[in-house]
């Protein structure tokens, strides 16, 4: 059988420095060229990106959707680790006349911006 | 410092100086977020100081909620006759949820929790919401959510829930104490 070959071609114009860098990764991983490391890095990301925007909704198993129902049937009461942070934080913030939550922080929770 | 939440304007807020120590969570903010927003597809909110006067403004974290719905249309139907819904129940998905690390402590991820949980308490009363759905990223995500009281599924290891019946009883409590320690001071 005769093998396909690759007709598309891709060009692109990255920096030396990063050249080097995926060239290294390349060299590293253990891949025969950077042609093939990039190829398969890509499409690994190709598909994360649809794997994240594909659905809006999905279809449960039998079992879980048995589960699901039991649990909206009879939600829990909020366990002590949602009661205990849902108190310490609602004492941090207030409403402005939008609605808006404006959260008061102490200075050991947020460090401030450079202002520069 | 005062922090609020705003939806993500690539103008007004500062994609760089984001890092989470997730790639994963740092790209999507700097590439793909505001496409998603823009597609209607999922819609970000940014912690920011309300103070700061710069703009762009750094980002402290960040969560994305979009609608979701889960289909349950292979129950049996005897059972499915018992259920207060039948076929899609609608929900909440948080995609992502993320902190600074370089300006934030670990407790920050727990006020924007918190804030998604207010967000979807008062969404509820106007929308029917269900559940909170959360992508579970990796074992450290589930561990965080676990925590709070999400339930994991049975046979699908990557989302876990949060009924909204469970949040409107937090937030019943909370009005409960209010009230109480209310009453004892008058």
């Amino acid at each position: 059988m005769r093998r396909k070959v690759a007709e598309a071609r891709i060009d692109m114009r990255i920096s030396p420095q990063r050249k080097y860098f995926l060239e290294l990764a390349a060299f590293v991983g253990g891949y025969d060229s950077l042609s093939n490391f990039i190829k398969e890095a890509s499409e690994k990301l190709a598909k994360t990106v649809f794997d994240n925007t594909k659905d809006e909704s999905r279809e449960l198993s039998a079992k879980d959707q048995a589960l699901l129902m039991n649990f909206l049937k009879n939600s829990p009461e909020p366990n002590p680790t949602l009661k205990a942070a849902y108190k310490k934080i609602t004492a941090l913030y207030q409403l402005d006349e939008r609605g808006q939550a404006i959260y008061e922080l102490d200075p050991d929770m947020v460090k401030k911006a450079d202002p520069a | 410092m005062r922090i609020t939440f705003e939806i993500l304007d690539k103008h007004r807020h500062d994609r760089d100086n984001f890092d989470c120590g997730s790639e994963e969570l740092n790209s999507f903010l700097k590439n793909q977020a505001n496409q998603r927003q823009k597609r209607h597809n999922a819609v970000t909110h940014v912690a920011v100081d309300v103070d700061e006067v710069k703009v762009p403004k750094l980002i402290y974290g960040y969560y994305t909620l979009s609608n979701y719905s889960l289909d349950c249309n292979i129950l049996p139907i005897a059972e499915a006759k018992k259920m207060p819904i039948k076929e899609k129940i609608p929900s909440l998905k948080l995609g992502r949820l993320a902190r600074n690390k370089l300006y934030s402590n670990p407790g920050f991820g727990k006020i924007i929790l918190m804030e998604v949980f207010r967000k979807a308490v008062a969404l509820s009363t106007e929308v029917g919401i269900y559940l909170i759905d959360v992508d579970i990223l990796n074992a450290e995500v589930g561990k965080f959510y676990r925590q709070f009281g999400f339930i994991e599924f049975i046979d699908d290891n990557k989302h876990m829930f949060i009924t909204i019946e469970t949040l409107k009883k937090l937030f019943k409590l909370e009005e409960k104490i209010s009230m109480n320690t209310y009453s004892e001071a008058t």
